[in-house]
């Protein structure tokens, strides 16, 4: 609970440090703030409760998630050094919006009451939609902001008439009253149902299941790429474990009825990303449709609803996020340095020749597209594993057999980039910031370490 | 615990050479990882007899799943842990005398896919095994890449994928196989096989099966082998041929064989038929090829065919025979390999039509030659005699009319094998083979090893059955 | 026959109602089907007022209210003055039925379909009269509730409005060396 209350105040501070304080020193005011939210979560270990009045619920696996996520705002904030230089950009709005949108995230992941899961998705939103637009100059990333402006309210609505009907079947917001209506007859279970598929329909767009998927490409390609890096990662977590509570503690007894349309979406999400994904060539399209067929997996862990899928899913999450970062994080480097009309080029053969020109970079973006593909040794490995468990665990095998195949497809565009960086080159050496360079050694070190010994961060759930 | 250091002792070799940056001397390292590897593995020899818990490496690696990281050897695992403990020396030694950039990152990458072969060969877990098995062959597809031709990456790749698409369909059976079983452990899972019912079985029969044809490979999985055995660098081919293929066979030995014996009753007819019908294939058509290492690539496959049918058969000389045939086309194919690319390194030409008359230049090249040559034919008195008689007569065991098609196929090898050799050794001086050295003391240290071990172990072979005589019996008591 | 029997023992709570949604849906379809922009403002004034005809049936005069005073007043006023800033003239195309038009509007209907069948077979719980708190829209139960029980919320809104608010600067600010309008 304290993140929430810690980074509200820190936004606002970032706001009117933009006045004062030079646009270079930004970053690492912005690292701070995210630093000391970090630390202010451990005040609540081991303390586990609802406060005000049934609106949050605070508990270790949520504390864990909830580092997760201001882990991976840290690295996305580690990616962002020397992109905000130029005069058009307002950095200190970037972060302060980031902050606030990371408590969007933080109030999702940790909510007891449905109103309180709608602030949050809504701050969260909001605060993309904004990030998404913020680069004025580009026309793509205007298209973006509006597409996702008005698809995700539009979702947004979806998702509050899902509320309405909730409240209308058991008489309240908290999530637990789900329960209540788990004996009544089919009549009186009818706007329960209702409200139960809205609510899943407005909450899948957001994490870009398909057939809900349609804004996911165009909005991450115009995004500026810091901020596609953000929604790729802090927006899927926040989402799929809001979407893990309600299936928990609000649908669980009517599991047999949304299973089943879960499945499907799993099945068309995988195969509608990962197939997609082949034909693409501009590498944040790649990411983006690769970003569609993740979340079909992670959805999984909801199909499953073990007693362990809550752990499978945070593993999933974090391994997730480090390999999409530093992906992301590569590329961005990359791209500055090429600039095609004007822009920074987003075609894939951006990366020819990678590993002539910065090795380290390209070991880096090696070993995070084996994490995405699932090549043992990384931790995108055994995050498949576990969610591919937990759907075997209820039964579900043509879903997994599914699964296995489209993997298999997913390693064909996985590898273009490592096999464009293999090839010979004449460009010249490519500079990193050492804050970048720092921050996809962390990334690449963790994939490696959760990767050889998972149990050190599967244990902690 | 030694098992252990067997594993890690190449990988510690091999992340010293990657991560040398400055071009240092780093001849040592290499030295010194051979020696340590090669001691350890004799010390672990000696006591795998009178004391073999040394050799277990047990440790819990995921508490919640039941998941162990289980390492150790039997009759089987220690021959191929052994296996590639040697070849990879001689493989070491063989390239650090060829011309190659970046030498010690390449070295490096050699050891990191012998740690993971050592993985392979000695997991007692399912999905240790997986791991390993997935594992090995990374550093196999960067060696193509960087040290290949322009080919030889797109190959490799698809190569990759292939292996990687059927590798994940042993991930899925073997998931199967967790949930019901509850453990991953290989020996506590085969009792529970038995119980499982029938559509699992045949399930996971052809899931496995699948993921082992398309590494071995068997016939209708093979398109990949061809142009990824020739276009790759020697050191990946050698790599591929010598102990990767030998990956497949262990699979469908320690995995395929004692979780899905229904299976084999039921349908192991059918892969066999399709094994010989590879065998014969790969024979014909290496006694057309032109390109040396095309040529060598289809008898590897051909023989790798022969391996697959016997295991399938069940029978003990059948097994044996396979086992024994591992460690001896391992020898043979890497001697082969090694032979190829000296070859090319003194000619340049690597077709059969633009060499001849190497005997007159290049005397010892052609003994070596020879004597490697004769060991891959299956000539009495070579360590291919005593594999293909023993596979042979499974299968003829199993159907006769297989044992005899099948037998065809020594003939077949005989006629590639002696055509590749007269074309290259015989006859009239050819242009390229006029101006060229003959091998020097370097290549040498490397062929007469080879050269001993196709001889020694073809008139005692004993030496290596011995060692896998109680795994066999034991395995096939438990699956008949 | 039957229709018209029914229309007659209509109570005047029945008429208004029906007669607020007839308003409300006309409304609604003025607003998309009218070329005019400044039309369409007003039509959506027209939905809003009657929307709020229909909360003061359901007893929340202050909803009601403020329904008025933030969305018809203020929200649609500065709909107008953009509209004027940009001079729209009226549209002279004609609207294509595409294959996405036929889609969208299939899919509504199949979605209507499938509320109206749902409230058909629901099991709709009556009011009670006698135990009806008539305290319930009133503004002061309203605000008890929100500084009390949904305080948390009420609160985090407010980081809501300062991302819009400082969204929509960032967004809008005129850049040096943008046009003018």
């Amino acid at each position: 609970m304290y993140p929430i209350i810690v980074f509200s105040v820190s936004g606002l501070l970032m706001l009117f440090l933009g006045l004062s304080v030079n646009k270079k020193s930004l970053l690492p005011y912005n690292l701070l703030f995210m630093l000391v939210g970090l630390a202010s979560n451990f005040l609540d270990w081991n303390a586990p409760g609802l406060y005000f009045n049934g609106m949050l619920e605070i508990s270790n696996p949520i504390i864990l998630v909830q580092w997760v996520l201001i882990f991976a705002a840290i690295l996305v904030s580690g990616i962002s050094s020397r992109q905000f230089d130029d005069t058009h950009a307002y950095p200190a709005e970037y972060y302060a919006i980031m902050q606030f949108a990371l408590v969007g995230a933080l109030i999702m992941v940790s909510f007891q009451n449905l109103l309180m899961l709608f602030v949050g998705l809504e701050i969260l939103s909001v605060g993309l939609y904004v990030l998404t637009g913020s680069d004025k100059r580009n026309l793509r990333g205007n298209e973006a902001a509006i597409k996702y402006f008005l698809m995700g309210s539009f979702a947004t609505g979806i998702f509050l008439f899902g509320v309405a009907m909730f409240y209308g079947a058991t008489g309240s917001f908290d999530i637990s009253s789900g329960n209540s209506v788990a004996n009544n007859l089919l009549e009186g279970k009818m706007f329960f149902w209702l409200g139960m598929v809205f609510i899943f329909i407005g909450l899948l767009f957001k994490i870009s299941a398909a057939p809900f998927h349609f804004w996911t490409a165009d909005v991450y390609q115009g995004a500026p790429t810091v901020f596609s890096a953000f929604m790729a990662t802090i927006v899927k977590t926040a989402v799929i474990f809001a979407l893990f509570r309600l299936a928990a503690y609000s649908f669980n007894l009517e599991y047999e009825n949304w299973s089943k349309f879960l499945v499907i979406i799993i099945g068309l999400s995988m195969v509608i990303g990962n197939v997609t994904a082949v034909f693409q060539t501009n590498f944040k399209r790649v990411l983006a449709f690769s970003s569609i067929s993740q979340a079909g997996f992670m959805l999984l862990s909801l199909i499953g609803l073990g007693a362990q899928s809550y752990g499978n899913l945070g593993f999933y999450s974090l391994s997730y996020a480090l390999a999409t970062i530093s992906a992301f994080g590569v590329f961005l480097v990359i791209s500055s340095n090429t600039i095609v009309e004007g822009r920074p080029s987003e075609n894939i053969n951006v990366f020819d020749g990678l590993f002539s020109r910065n090795p380290d970079l390209a070991i880096i973006l090696l070993i995070s597209m084996l994490s995405l593909a699932g090549i043992p040794l990384t931790s995108g490995f055994w995050s498949k594993f576990f969610v591919l468990n937990d759907a075997a665990a209820k039964g579900y095998f043509w879903i997994l057999i599914l699964g296995v195949l489209m993997s298999a497809v997913s390693l064909y565009y996985y590898f273009n980039p490592i096999r464009a960086s293999f090839k010979k080159t004449d460009l010249g050496k490519i500079e990193i910031s050492s804050l970048s360079k720092y921050t996809l050694y962390v990334c690449a070190a963790l994939t490696i370490l959760f990767g050889i010994a998972p149990n050190i961060l599967r244990s902690l759930f | 615990m030694l098992t252990l250091l067997l594993l890690i002792v190449p990988l510690i070799a091999g992340l010293f050479l990657l991560l040398n940056k400055s071009k240092s001397n780093f001849t040592p390292v290499v030295y010194i990882g051979i020696a340590v590897q090669l001691a350890i593995f004799v010390y672990a020899f000696i006591n795998f007899k009178s004391n073999p818990s040394l050799l277990n490496f047990d440790k819990a690696w995921l508490p919640d799943f039941a998941i162990r990281f289980h390492l150790g050897l039997d009759g089987l695992s220690i021959l191929m842990v052994g296996l590639s403990v040697v070849l990879v020396s001689l493989i070491l030694l063989a390239v650090k005398g060829l011309k190659y950039e970046n030498m010690s990152h390449l070295l490096g990458l050699i050891f990191l896919t012998q740690a993971a072969l050592i993985g392979v060969f000695s997991a007692k877990d399912i999905f240790l095994f997986y791991f390993f098995f997935e594992l090995a062959l990374v550093p196999v597809y960067l060696i193509a890449n960087f040290w290949g031709g322009e080919n030889s990456s797109k190959i490799t790749f698809k190569m990759l994928i292939y292996t990687v698409f059927g590798s994940l369909f042993m991930l899925v059976s073997f998931i199967f196989l967790y949930m019901r079983g509850q453990s991953s452990d290989i020996d506590s899972l085969r009792v529970t096989v038995t119980l499982l019912p029938n559509a699992i079985k045949q399930v996971l029969f052809w899931g496995l099966l699948l993921a082992f044809a398309i590494k071995m490979p068997v016939f209708p999985f093979h398109t990949w082998l061809p142009d990824a055995y020739s276009q790759s660098p020697t050191p990946a081919t050698m790599l591929l041929s010598g102990l990767l293929s030998k990956m497949g066979v262990y699979g469908l030995i320690r995995i395929l064989l004692p979780f899905a014996p229904d299976g084999i009753n039921n349908y192991g007819g059918i892969v066999i038929t399709l094994a010989i019908i590879g065998l014969i294939y790969g024979s014909i058509i290496a006694i057309k090829q032109s390109e040396i290492k095309r040529l060598i690539a289809y008898s590897s496959f051909a023989h790798m065919g022969l391996m697959a049918a016997t295991v399938l058969t069940l029978s003990v000389s059948g097994m044996q025979g396979a086992i024994f045939q591992m460690v001896a086309h391992g020898f043979n194919a890497v001697g082969l390999f090694y032979i190829a690319k000296l070859i090319f390194e003194k000619t340049g030409s690597r077709n059969l039509a633009q060499l001849g008359g190497m005997t007159q230049t290049a005397p010892k090249l052609s003994i070596m030659f020879m004597i490697v040559l004769l060991g891959s034919i299956g000539l009495p008195l070579t360590n291919g005699f005593i594999g293909e008689f023993l596979m042979l007569k499974s299968v003829f065991d199993f159907n006769t009319i297989l044992g005899v098609i099948a037998g065809l196929s020594v003939i077949f090898g005989a006629v590639y094998m002696l055509r590749f050799f007269q074309k290259t050794m015989f006859g009239p001086l050819s242009e390229s083979a006029t101006e060229i050295s003959d091998i020097g003391s370097k290549e040498l240290a490397i062929l007469i090893p080879i050269a001993i071990v196709v001889i020694v172990t073809g008139v005692f072979p004993n030496l290596i059955l011995n060692v896998s005589g109680t795994f066999v019996n034991t395995l096939t008591n438990l699956v008949r | 026959m039957h229709f018209l029997e029914i229309i007659k023992n209509l109570s005047l709570v029945q008429w208004a109602f029906y007669f607020l949604s007839i308003l409300t849906l006309y409304g609604a379809l003025g607003t998309i089907l009218s070329k005019n922009p400044i039309h369409s403002v007003i039509y959506l004034v027209v939905t809003f007022f009657s929307i709020s005809g229909i909360y003061i049936m359901l007893n929340a005069q202050f909803l009601a209210a403020v329904n008025v005073i933030v969305y018809a007043g203020a929200i649609m006023v500065l709909f107008l003055f953009v509209l004027m800033f940009l001079n729209l003239k009226e549209e002279s195309t004609e609207m294509k039925t595409s294959p996405m038009l036929i889609a969208a509007v299939s899919t509504g209907l199949l979605l209507g379909l499938i509320l109206i069948a749902t409230i058909r077979k629901a099991e709709i719980t009556r009011v009670n009269y006698n135990d009806f708190d008539p305290n319930t829209g009133l503004i002061e139960t309203l605000g008890m509730v929100l500084y009390k029980n949904y305080m948390l919320p009420f609160e985090l809104v407010s980081v809501l409005f300062l991302v819009a608010m400082s969204g929509a600067i960032l967004l809008g600010k005129r850049e040096k060396g943008e046009s003018h309008f």
